[in-house]
């Protein structure tokens, strides 16, 4: 039953936790914790009083993104939530990374990333393309998402090197 | 992190990432970079909600019942009952004679997929079983320990827990130990169980007990290893198998 309601009502709850908590690993706590409520708290599930079930438990999700951004003090203007900021898009921002970092890699790796990130291929789709078994684009992915994990550290430590301040 | 995302990760482990996501900063960048290369697949969306799910909802095992004849067949073999290791842990106000039948399991891997096994598909548990197989179980609780409840269940290398006896598929609920009678026969126990064991060590519990007990509390005790089950008074028999691909 319960699972049925996180199938049904997924997508909701994480897009409402996530026009308050812009950090995808914040958004996920959240959408983890309203799912790991309804499911231990009788009295949480006896207080849905009827209507749409996404709609009562996204708004439970944007309430706990509220409260724990205040916790944790991740938002500095809790006024601003659900604008959509003009100045920065962090999937494209990580496309135009993929791209470059991608450069340093064979051209099987490279088409590989084209493929699966870019125009948005699912494994079975890229691996008739690139004419490899599924396995081994599963291994290759592997291999990328360390690498692109520890360029990106890289990166981010380069810059913080540079004169940027280092979050405590 | 890796294992989270790629789906190698257990409930347990992936109930203790999000927690810990809360603290730490770098484990934050590195799950940022892993959901936003999710966010780009094709697929993205479902494997965000099925990753998640995980950390949610216990996979439920696979139960099938076994043909009957294995505590017939293990009858004949009092073997089957000296393997594994009883401890000593006599309930509380009796005094153990050393030389007294202990309460045990019988183990029997039950390798075949779909069709409901016959005692002739299953195999006495040796020091190996796949990660493929069912285990069926036998147990003998001798009238003179008397116990009157049992639990079964394996944790693995590490610290992951998995059910047998009783079943415990909804995460919600808390089962409790099933009723056993003290005759001192073998008798199985009618389902063969395949949960989707790591390989690796694993270490089968049978928790004899004279109260019954409940798996919540069962798992908290054991949660940084099997000593913590001195808390309760009955007998533990274990034994520890390897999980091969």
């Amino acid at each position: 039953m319960i699972e049925e309601i996180y199938r049904t009502t997924f997508e909701e709850v994480r897009r409402a936790a996530g026009t308050v908590l812009h950090e995808p690993a914040d958004r996920d706590a959240v959408v983890h914790e309203v799912y790991l409520e309804l499911l231990s708290s009788r009295e949480l599930r006896e207080s849905h009083r009827g209507g749409q079930m996404g709609s009562w438990l996204g708004a439970i999700a944007r309430h706990q993104a509220l409260d724990f951004a205040r916790r944790e003090s991740r938002l500095t203007d809790l006024s601003a939530v659900d604008e959509v900021s003009a100045k920065s898009d962090p999937v494209a921002d990580l496309r135009r990374e993929l791209v470059r970092f991608a450069e340093k890699l064979d051209p099987e790796r490279q088409r590989l990333v084209q493929l699966r990130y870019i125009e948005g291929m699912t494994q079975m789709e890229a691996a008739a393309i690139l004419g490899k078994p599924r396995s081994t684009l599963e291994d290759w992915e592997h291999q990328f998402k360390r690498a692109l994990q520890a360029h990106l550290a890289g990166r981010k430590g380069a810059q913080n090197d540079n004169g940027r301040k280092v979050p405590q | 992190m890796g294992a989270h995302f790629s789906g190698q990760s257990s409930t347990r482990a992936d109930r203790r990432l999000f927690h810990h996501l809360k603290t730490c900063d770098a484990c934050r960048e590195e799950y940022r970079t892993y959901a936003m290369l999710e966010s780009l697949e094709a697929d993205g969306a479902e494997r965000a909600r099925v990753r998640m799910g995980r950390g949610l909802f216990e996979p439920a095992p696979k139960r099938v019942f076994v043909g009957g004849g294995l505590a017939l067949a293990c009858a004949c073999m009092a073997l089957v009952f000296s393997l594994g290791r009883t401890h000593d842990f006599t309930p509380r106000g009796r005094v153990h004679d050393g030389d007294a039948p202990m309460p045990a399991l019988g183990i029997y891997r039950v390798p075949h997929e779909g069709a409901v096994p016959t005692v002739e598909d299953t195999q006495r548990a040796g020091n190996v079983v796949h990660t493929s197989e069912s285990l069926a179980f036998t147990y003998v609780n001798p009238p003179a320990i008397g116990a009157s409840y049992l639990m079964i269940f394996a944790r693995d290398a590490a610290g992951r827990v998995y059910w047998f006896y009783p079943a415990w598929t909804d995460g919600s609920q808390d089962p409790a130990s099933l009723p056993i009678p003290a005759n001192g026969a073998p008798i199985e126990l009618p389902e063969a169980v395949r949960h989707s064991l790591q390989p690796g060590s694993l270490t089968i519990v049978g928790l004899f007990t004279p109260k019954p007990l409940h798996v919540h509390e069962v798992e908290a005790a054991v949660a940084n290893g099997l000593d913590g089950l001195q808390a309760f008074p009955g007998h533990v028999w274990t034994e520890t198998v390897e999980v091969a691909p």
